[in-house]
């Protein structure tokens, strides 16, 4: 059997025993649903449009987030990695902070936001602002130095070396960061829809189930598996864009 | 004056000014009270909940749940990831499935579990094991795939038995990807166990925050907060030093 | 030129290869890595393979450890058709970082053959300190691999195979990631053990000249197919030295002959 067979082997004998099971009465509905059902629960979320605006509500937090975390995180990066005592003097505040799961400030967020996307918009800018901070500080930290030698070898002025060497050095390490922030903005969105924020795609799940529609909560779950994959495989393409 | 002793007394007086600007915001009204506690209130509030034990039996509840749900699915990826990983058969047919599951969300089986157990611990146990699972699954897995072939023709070569060359190769050659799994997983767990407490309504850390901010008591949930953040930060450094036991041969 | 005195007694071939070849798919896609490979080895001898990258040197020695079946032909190990890698057949690789446990120190890399082979712990300490003695690893005992230079890492290899107590050692390209002086120090370490255990070698190289000076024989093999070009008998006395033999006018000779073969290809 060749390799893609193998990989569709094992889930296309699982759905299909599931349907079957579906058939006999052997597993309960109402709680397993079934693929035909959760497929049909999918298409119509597409074509309704429920899915697409649920999708929507999230992205836009995600972004949301994301924006302000870029800014914060590359700014304080930049000023932490450029000034080694500066980044010793506020280790403990930082990290402290960072060790804080951002989820757990949903509650605060609601009593200063309340419901709706700054919430959940300012929940995910925390989460995502520690990687690229992080990466951010490590990559001005690390410029390589023969990269400068280079540019005082080619005697650049300043403006050259910042815009010909520092900027894009920095950039690549930095775009790091930004791929494992994209990661969690998606996640730490959906869980605090999940939780307690009515919009998006994890309130989407939440009401389907709390509505007793098991297909419709399936449908949500492959979608997002689905999305995450999207978003994967963009991050990837960027990356050998970037690369090329 | 030493440079450690230095860089430690200026980060004590930064933190320190910090605090001290955060004082200052909420006693001048800057920022509304209701919103922002100041530093002496969370902290005298933590001192409250220390001495009274209310505070240890949070951090029990949360560490108890936490480990139960992580521990077992650290345990059950751990087997099932050696297994697959040594089989190219197993690995064939079921990383691309599991893979797939990679990008969901572990809060996503949530609403799941919400419907097959309720608001119950028992939801919330398997929420933590379920997310927990994936990270370390998939590391394991990667780890043994990415057994430099040569370690495998020399285990060959000296005609290892394949459970003597996943003991004394294979696993060890793995161990720094699967902690790797092991840190992502533990990070997870810390914000599953938070998420569903407060859910659920499940006595713990993530609990205490939840009800300090719906009944207005904005020193609790600080404290909470700050609570929360310590043992966070216990909790992942308790892993790193595990790793600098275990790894110890690892070069930086 | 085979200078094979006839009075010497026939002298077993410890690995037979006969009309082997690996090649891949038919027609306008057919593509051989190496076509109608036949030579023997004699226990105790010093075979080099040399040629050009590309040519399958690499592919045959895994061949015949065992790690590789060809597609036709048959490759005889003590008369026996090889099956799989055992412990008659050591390897020493050329990747030396990949080759080693990063988490054992060079002793418990030694040890690590012993231990398979279930060797009492005495036994294994006593063996272990013998190959460390003979391979000048005695400071660096405790050492991880890490911590060691490239021609350290492959001593440590090379001990490694030794106590497997190995009928051969195959070699590939084991000193080509060392700079040249660690070469020839290695070289003239290897000659040396080679000659007092009277080690069957098959050396996989793409230096002609490290292939004269270290074998008993040489076999060229070209190219796109990969096949063999010639088979010469190294008629150099032993122990050979880095200068003096190198400047040996048989030696120069024969450099002469398989440079031009090696290049045309």
């Amino acid at each position: 059997m060749s390799r893609s067979w193998r990989a569709i082997a094992i889930p296309a004998a699982l759905l299909l025993s599931w349907e079957i099971a579906a058939d006999t009465g052997w597993i309960d509905l109402e709680f397993l649903s079934r693929p035909s059902q959760i497929l049909i629960a999918g298409i119509t979320g597409l074509t309704d449009g429920t899915f697409l605006f649920t999708t929507w509500q999230t992205l836009e937090a995600a972004l949301f987030g994301l924006a302000i975390a870029l800014v914060v995180g590359v700014l304080v990066g930049i000023v932490l990695g450029l000034s080694r005592f500066s980044e010793m003097m506020s280790r403990p505040v930082v990290e402290s902070l960072r060790s804080i799961p951002s989820i757990a400030f949903a509650p605060l967020s609601l009593l200063l936001f309340g419901f709706g996307l700054p919430m959940e918009g300012m929940i995910v800018a925390y989460a995502c602002t520690w990687p690229i901070l992080i990466t951010t500080t490590a990559a001005v930290r690390h410029i390589e130095p023969r990269l400068i030698e280079v540019s005082q070898a080619l005697e650049m002025n300043s403006f050259q070396r910042v815009t010909k060497i520092i900027v894009p050095a920095v950039m690549s390490r930095v775009l790091v960061g930004l791929r494992t922030a994209v990661g969690f903005a998606l996640v730490v969105a959906v869980t605090v829809e999940i939780l307690i924020n009515p919009r998006g795609l994890g309130y989407g799940v939440m009401i389907a189930q709390q509505s007793l529609k098991v297909d419709v909560m399936y449908a949500y779950l492959v979608w997002l598996a689905l999305l995450g994959i999207a978003v994967n495989a963009l991050l990837r393409l960027a990356d050998r864009e970037r690369a090329a | 004056m030493r440079p450690a002793l230095y860089n430690t007394l200026a980060a004590a007086a930064f933190t320190l000014l910090v605090l001290i600007l955060w004082q200052f915001v909420v006693e001048v009204g800057l920022v509304n009270r209701l919103f922002l506690a100041t530093p002496s209130q969370a902290f005298s509030a933590i001192a409250e909940r220390a001495l009274s034990g209310t505070l240890w039996s949070a951090v029990l509840e949360t560490a108890q749940r936490m480990a139960a749900g992580w521990v077992v699915a650290v345990l059950f990826a751990l087997l099932l990831g050696t297994a697959i990983g040594n089989s190219e058969n197993a690995h064939q047919f079921l990383s691309p499935t599991l893979e797939f599951f990679r990008p969901l969300p572990a809060s996503a089986v949530i609403p799941v579990a919400v419907l097959f157990f309720g608001l119950t611990a028992t939801m919330s146990t398997f929420v933590i094991a379920f997310g927990s699972l994936w990270p370390v699954l998939l590391a394991t897995i990667y780890g043994y795939v990415k057994v430099p072939r040569e370690l495998r023709e020399v285990a060959s070569t000296l005609e290892m038995g394949k459970l003597r060359y996943i003991a004394t190769v294979a696993f060890p050659s793995a161990s720094i990807d699967i902690m790797a799994g092991l840190r992502i997983s533990l990070a997870l767990a810390l914000i599953l166990t938070v998420v569903t407490e407060m859910q659920a309504s499940l006595p713990g850390l993530g609990y205490e925050i939840f009800m300090a901010q719906r009944t207005f008591r904005s020193a609790d949930l600080y404290a909470g907060l700050i609570t929360l953040g310590a043992f966070g930060y216990l909790v992942s450094h308790l892993l790193l030093l595990a790793e600098r036991r275990l790894l110890w041969w690892k070069s930086p | 030129m085979k200078l094979r005195a006839v009075a010497q007694a026939p002298a077993e071939n410890i690995v037979e290869a006969e009309h082997v070849s690996m090649v891949f798919g038919t027609g306008d896609t057919r593509h051989a890595v190496f076509e109608d490979i036949s030579f023997e080895v004699r226990l105790g001898e010093f075979l080099c393979i040399v040629g050009s990258s590309g040519c399958g040197k690499t592919t045959l020695l895994r061949q015949i450890a065992g790690l590789q079946k060809p597609t036709s032909g048959t490759i005889r190990f003590n008369g026996e058709p090889v099956a799989k890698p055992t412990l008659d057949k050591a390897i020493v690789f050329q990747d030396y970082s990949k080759a080693l446990l990063p988490w054992r120190t060079v002793s418990g890399n030694i040890a690590l053959a012993l231990e398979v082979a279930g060797t009492p712990k005495d036994a294994i300490k006593t063996e272990v300190n013998d190959l460390l003695l003979k391979m000048g690893l005695l400071p660096a005992a405790e050492k991880l691999p890490a911590q060691l230079s490239g021609g350290m890492q492959q001593r440590v290899q090379i001990a490694r195979s030794l106590a497997q107590r190995p009928k051969i050692i195959l070699m590939d390209e084991p000193f080509g990631a060392l700079d040249a002086i660690t070469r020839q120090v290695l070289q003239d370490e290897l000659q040396t053990l080679a000659r007092e255990r009277n080690m069957t070698v098959i050396f996989i190289t793409h230096d002609l000249e490290e292939a004269l000076y270290l074998g008993d024989t040489v076999i060229v093999l070209a190219s796109n197919p990969g096949r063999i070009v010639k088979q010469i008998d190294v008629d150099l006395a032993r122990p050979r030295r880095q200068l003096e033999t190198r400047e040996n006018p048989t030696f120069l000779r024969l450099r002469h002959e398989l440079h031009g073969l090696i290049g045309k290809h």
